[in-house]
C-alpha cells in the first residue's frame, strides 16, 4: 500500500480537486484507493459524496484507537474509491495527535490494518504547517503540492519543503502547477520558471469551469467532462505520480 | 460488500421497475453487457479469495474487474476488448499493484475464461441527499455460457456498500413489498446464495475452483498391490489428461511442467511395479512414456531456462546482462520450435493411441486383470519393500561419490532420489501422514542440493551450445554472428554458472552426511514397518 498525502501551507490551491481526481484516475487503472480526508471542511467528503461526520466516535477516537478506522469507512460515486470521511472534530487533530503520545508516527501506524484493502491511500490535508501535516509527512510516500503560480504560492511551496526537510524520514516531495490562468502573462511566466525545478512535474492543471463544476456535480472532473483538459491533466498527473511511486 | 440476488424471471419487468421507483430507485437505460469470468487452471485466484471479469458494456468500454481481498473493487480499463475465449496473459496488463496481486495469486499462471453470462442491464443507484446507499442492477435476457440447466432469465442484485448494509436490507423489504402489492409475487423473500456470476456457474457445472490435482486417492494398504498401484497409476492419468491440452497449446509453462510431473511418476511406478504390474503392459507403457517424455524434455529445459533468464542474469553486471539479450531471443526461438514439436507430438496418432488404451486398461475391471507374481500382496508390504530398496539404493550411490566423480553420477543419485520420492509421495501415508511427511522434507533437503548441482551444470553447459550455435549460425538462420561483448559475457555467465555447481557440489557431502544419519534412516524404516503391517 502506498500513501500520497496533498498537502498545502496556502489554501485554495485546488488541493482537494488534485486529492479526488488523483483517486479517480488511479481507480481507473485498476488501484483499489481510499482517500482519507483529514481537512474539518469536509469538501474531499462532500465531492465523493458522503456524510460529513464519523458514526463511531470522533477525531480524538479514531487517533487513539478507540474508534476502528475501517467501520468509518465509506462507498462514494467512484467506483473503486472509498473514503473516511471528515468530521468537524478534526479541528482537533493536532491536540490529538499529542495526547495519543508519538504524534508523528500514528497517521502511518492507523493505516497498517488496512494495508492489504487498499493499494493506494490519499490523505487530504487541511492547509497549513500543523501536527496533523507533520504526521500526514511522515505516513506518506510522496507529498504531491498543488502550486497555483503565483509568487505567494511559490513561497509557500519553498516553506513546505523546509518543513518536510526537517524529517529525514519525510516522503518524497513533488509540486504541480495547478488552477493556471493562461490569460495572466505572470501566472504563465510564474508557471515556466516552476517547471525548471526538479521537484515540480510536468502536469498543469488549468484553470478550467469543469474544475469549478466539481462542487455542484459532487464529483471528479472524469464523471462529467470525460474529454475536458482538466480531464486529461488530471490523468496525465495520476501517470506521473504512478510513476514515482511503482 | 455483500449483494444479494434474486431470481425475478416470474416477475413483469415493468413491475420490477416500477416497484424499484416506488422504493426510490431510478434505473438507467438497459444495456447490452457481457460478463467473462477468468481464472487459472488450478483456481489461483479463488484460492487467494479473488474474482475477476471482464466486462463489455455494449459496443462502448471494455473493463475487467476484480473483487475480493478487501477493499474495493477494482476496475481496469482496457482499450479493448479481450478477444472471446482466449486465455488472458497477465504479464500483458499494465505494471501496477492489480497486475503485481494477480500475478501473485494466480502465481504467473495465464487466465483462462470459465464461464460468459450476458444479460441487458439496467443499473440504478439509492441516494439519500445525494448520498450512495445501494445499487441495484437488474440483469434481463440473462444467457449463460456455457449453457446450464435452466437458471433464471431475469435477476435483481441489491449490492450494499460499505457501512450501508442496512440501507440495501431495507430496499430490499420495500421492494419485496411493492412487489407483492403490484404482482401477489413472495420471490425477493428469499435471495439466491452466491453471486450472479457463481451462481451461473454452479448451473452450468463449472468448478470456478479449478483443477485442483493431482489429488492423492485414498488406499487401503491391505489390499491388493495390483490394485493399489493401478489406483495411483490412474490419478498420474487424470493429471496427464488434464495437463493435456493446456500443453499442446502452451497457454502457460505450468501445463507442460504438470503434465511432465505426472509422466515422471508414471514412468517410475511403471519402473518399480516389477511382479505386480503384468509384465507386458508394464514393458509396452514404460516405452510408450519414454517416447512421451523424450519429446517434451527439451521445451520444460528451455521453458525453465527462459523463465529463469532474469535470475541467471542477475549473476552478471547489467552491462553483460544488456549484451545477452540474443542469447534470451535465441533460447526463446528454440524454445517456439520446441513446443510446436510438443503440439505435434501430443496431436499425432501415436499419443493418441498411447493415451487411449493406457486409459483403456486402467479402466479395465481389477478382477479382469491378471497381474504378476507379487499382485495378490498386501500394498503395503509390496511398496514398503520397494521404498526401503530405492533408500539403500539412494545410499549406496551416495557413498560411493568421490570428490573426483563425474557430474553424472550425482546425476544419477538425483534421479534415485527422485524415485524414491515418487513412491514416498505416492504410498508413503500408508504408513503415517506426518512420518511420511518427514521422510519426504528429509529427502528434499538433498534433493535441493543436487537440484543446484544439475541445473548449473545443465545451463552452462546449454549456454555454452548456444553461444557455439550462434556463431556456427553465422546469420544465415537465426539472425546476425553474435558481437564480441555478447560471447564475453555469455563466457563470464557460464563461469559464474560452473561456481554455482562447483558451490553445490562442495555443500553435497555435507548435505549426504545429514541424510544417512541414523535418525533419519530410522525415521523411513519405521516408516515402512506401519505400513507393512
Amino acid at each position: 500500500m502506498k500513501v500520497v498525502a496533498t498537502a498545502s501551507i496556502k489554501g485554495g490551491v485546488g488541493k482537494t480537486a488534485t486529492a479526488v481526481n488523483l483517486a479517480a484516475e488511479a481507480a481507473r487503472t485498476g488501484v483499489r484507493v481510499l482517500v482519507w480526508d483529514l481537512d474539518p471542511q469536509g469538501s474531499a467528503t462532500y465531492l465523493l459524496r458522503a456524510e460529513h461526520r464519523l458514526v463511531g466516535g470522533d477525531a480524538a477516537d479514531l487517533v487513539s484507537g478507540d474508534a476502528e478506522l475501517a467501520a468509518e469507512i465509506r462507498a462514494t460515486s467512484v467506483e473503486g474509491v472509498h473514503v473516511l470521511p471528515s468530521d468537524l472534530s478534526l479541528r482537533a487533530l493536532d491536540r490529538n495527535l499529542d495526547a495519543a503520545g508519538k504524534p508523528r508516527r500514528r497517521l502511518g501506524r492507523l493505516l497498517v490494518p488496512l494495508e492489504t484493502a487498499y493499494d493506494l491511500v490519499v490523505l487530504d490535508c487541511p492547509p497549513g504547517a500543523s501536527l496533523g501535516i507533520e504526521s500526514a509527512l511522515r505516513a506518506a510516500d510522496l507529498l504531491v503540492v498543488p502550486v497555483v503560480p503565483t509568487t505567494l504560492a511559490m513561497l509557500t511551496f519553498a516553506q513546505l519543503k523546509v518543513l518536510a526537510a526537517e524529517d529525514a524520514k519525510g516522503p518524497e516531495l513533488v509540486a504541480h502547477v495547478s488552477m493556471l490562468d493562461r490569460r495572466k502573462a505572470l501566472q504563465r511566466e510564474t508557471a515556466t520558471q516552476l517547471a525548471q525545478q526538479d521537484d515540480v512535474l510536468e502536469t498543469v492543471v488549468p484553470n478550467t469551469t469543469a474544475v469549478e463544476r466539481m462542487g455542484p456535480e459532487r464529483a471528479p472532473v472524469r464523471a462529467f467532462a470525460p474529454r475536458s483538459p482538466a480531464t486529461a491533466a488530471y490523468a496525465q498527473l495520476w501517470e506521473e505520480v504512478a510513476t514515482r511511486l511503482w | 460488500m455483500t449483494s444479494a440476488v434474486f431470481d425475478a424471471s416470474e416477475l413483469p419487468v415493468g413491475a420490477v421497475e416500477e416497484a424499484l421507483r416506488s422504493a426510490g430507485v431510478e434505473l438507467e437505460l438497459p444495456a447490452r453487457l457481457q460478463r467473462t469470468r477468468y481464472d487459472s487452471f488450478d483456481g489461483g485466484l479463488w484460492r487467494a479469495g479473488l474474482q475477476l471479469e471482464t466486462r463489455a458494456h455494449g459496443a462502448q468500454a471494455h473493463t475487467l474487474r476484480v473483487t475480493g481481498g478487501g477493499g474495493p473493487s477494482a476496475q481496469l480499463f482496457l482499450a479493448t476488448a479481450l478477444p472471446q475465449g482466449t486465455p488472458l496473459q497477465l504479464t500483458a496488463l499494465p505494471r501496477g499493484p492489480l497486475r503485481s496481486r494477480l500475478l501473485a495469486a494466480a502465481k504467473d499462471r495465464a487466465l483462462l475464461p470459465q464461464l460468459t453470462l450476458t444479460s441487458h442491464r439496467a443499473s440504478g443507484t439509492l441516494e439519500v441527499d445525494g448520498i450512495p446507499q445501494a445499487v441495484v442492477h437488474l440483469d434481463t435476457d440473462l444467457e449463460v455460457e456455457p449453457a446450464g440447466d435452466g437458471g433464471p432469465r431475469t435477476t435483481i442484485e441489491v449490492e450494499a456498500l460499505p457501512g450501508r448494509d442496512t440501507a440495501a436490507e431495507a430496499l430490499r423489504h420495500r421492494l419485496a413489498a411493492a412487489l407483492r402489492e403490484t404482482t401477489s409475487a413472495a420471490g425477493l423473500d428469499a435471495p439466491l446464495q452466491g453471486d450472479g456470476l457463481r451462481l451461473a456457474a454452479t448451473r452450468a457445472g463449472v468448478d470456478l475452483r479449478g483443477w485442483r490435482g493431482p489429488l492423492r486417492p485414498e488406499l487401503d494398504r491391505r489390499a491388493p498391490a495390483l490394485v493399489g498401484v493401478r489406483t495411483v497409476l490412474r490419478s498420474f492419468a487424470d493429471a496427464l489428461d488434464a495437463n493435456w491440452q493446456g500443453t499442446t497449446d502452451h497457454i502457460d509453462d505450468a501445463f507442460l511442467h504438470e503434465f511432465r510431473v505426472a509422466l515422471r511418476r508414471t514412468r517410475s511406478l511403471l519402473a518399480q511395479s516389477r511382479r505386480v504390474l503384468p509384465a507386458d503392459v508394464r514393458r509396452d507403457q514404460r516405452d510408450a512414456f519414454r517416447w512421451l517424455g523424450t519429446v517434451t524434455s527439451s521445451a520444460r529445459d528451455l521453458d525453465v531456462y527462459v523463465a529463469s533468464w532474469q535470475e541467471l542474469t542477475d549473476l552478471l553486471d547489467p552491462v553483460d546482462a544488456a549484451e545477452l539479450e540474443p542469447v534470451l531471443a535465441h533460447l526463446a526461438g528454440q524454445r517456439a520450435e520446441a513446443h510446436g514439436e510438443v503440439a505435434r507430438a501430443l496431436g499425432s496418432d501415436r499419443a493418441h493411441q498411447l493415451r487411449a488404451s493406457w486409459r483403456a486398461w486402467l479402466e479395465q475391471p481389477d478382477d479382469q486383470v491378471t497381474g504378476g507374481r507379487r499382485a495378490e500382496e498386501p500394498l503395503g508390504r509390496v511398496v514398503g519393500a520397494r521404498i526401503l530398496a530405492a533408500q539403500e539404493r539412494v545410499l549406496e550411490r551416495g557413498r560411493s561419490i568421490r570428490a573426483d566423480s563425474p557430474a553424472t553420477e550425482l546425476h544419477e543419485l538425483r534421479k534415485d532420489g527422485k524415485r524414491l520420492r515418487y513412491l514416498l509421495e505416492a504410498f508413503g501415508h500408508l504408513g503415517g501422514r506426518k512420518r511420511s511427511a518427514a521422510t519426504i522434507t528429509h529427502l528434499t533437503h538433498l534433493q535441493d542440493n543436487l537440484g543446484a548441482f544439475q541445473d548449473a551444470h545443465v545451463q552452462a553447459e546449454r549456454l555454452r551450445m548456444v553461444l557455439a550455435e550462434m556463431t556456427a549460425d553465422g546469420g544465415s538462420r537465426r539472425g546476425a554472428s553474435p558481437r564480441p561483448g555478447t560471447l564475453e559475457a555469455g563466457a563470464r555467465l557460464a563461469t559464474a554458472l560452473d561456481r554455482q555447481r562447483e558451490q553445490a557440489r562442495a555443500d553435497f557431502d555435507a548435505r549426504f552426511a545429514d541424510y544417512r544419519r541414523k535418525r533419519a534412516r530410522r525415521t523411513l524404516t519405521e516408516l515402512v514397518d506401519r505400513m507393512s503391517r
